[in-house]
């Protein structure tokens, strides 16, 4: 009984409050895709290539004056871990970054780059 | 009337990670579901609190000699909150009834940890994964 009641309950489209953005960029001849999912004083950005590999997880809070930060998955020294704290910092949010970093000293400040640049253009999606 | 009325969004063919999202009602509870599929894993999201909670690596178990009638067993490592016996009973239940071999990032944070919520959980993230 109690089943249908909650099936039926579960067929009326709620609305989705959690919404995942999605922008690519082509960054020194590869193509970058971002997605962000914005949470309730996070978000989650995930950035990679295609075909897309999850790869490394790195989680980072702001925490006074040292934001900081720990490898979930993957790699130690992954170059998420370095720019989930910039963002930490930056947003005041607990940021969750995964993907598989594995582009150049150079590629890496132009991919932070543009994700600022997305900041600042859509401040909703974050 | 089969047709789940759900409000499904499908991200774009073009881009590289294939998205879905519902939110469903469960016991009065709003949960919403996420699933990110990767070509090396799938990251799946059920929350009632619009966060990710609780990170749980989930890992399907080589079996010697697999028979189609044996439920398929899956390990799970505890990745972010707290490593006690019931985070790993939620995430076992909640990803019982998948049928997939690419290991899965399950994040949860749930109000509502009845046994039966539970199971209506997993149907609609079973729902989920296989759209």
């Amino acid at each position: 009984m109690t089943e249908t009641k909650q099936s039926d309950s579960g067929n009326i489209p709620s609305p989705i409050n959690l919404a995942i953005h999605t922008f690519s960029e082509k960054i020194m001849g590869t193509y970058v895709y971002f997605q962000v999912l914005k949470l309730s004083d996070s978000f989650w950005l995930w950035i990679g290539n295609s075909p897309a590999k999850f790869g490394d997880f790195t989680v980072a809070m702001n925490s006074g004056k040292m934001p900081c930060s720990t490898v979930l998955l993957g790699n130690s020294d992954s170059g998420c871990l370095a720019m989930a704290e910039r963002l930490a910092k930056r947003t005041g949010k607990q940021v969750f970054i995964s993907g598989e970093l594995t582009f150049n000293q150079i590629q890496l400040p132009l991919i932070e780059k543009r994700v600022a640049e997305e900041m600042k253009q859509h401040p909703d999606n974050f | 009337m089969a047709a789940p009325k759900e409000d499904v969004r499908d991200s774009s063919t073009s881009f590289p990670v294939k998205n879905n999202c519902i939110a469903v009602e469960v016991n009065s509870h709003k949960t919403e579901l996420v699933c990110c599929t990767f070509e090396d894993r799938i990251f799946c999201i059920v929350t009632q609190y619009q966060k990710l909670g609780m990170l749980v690596d989930v890992t399907r178990e080589i079996v010697m000699e697999e028979t189609d009638t044996a439920p398929p067993r899956y390990s799970t490592r505890v990745l972010l909150g707290k490593d006690e016996p019931m985070t790993h009973v939620l995430a076992q239940t909640l990803i019982s009834k998948l049928d997939i071999h690419k290991p899965i990032i399950l994040a949860m944070a749930l109000k509502d940890t009845a046994p039966s919520s539970v199971k209506k959980l997993a149907e609609y993230l079973t729902q989920l994964v296989n759209t």
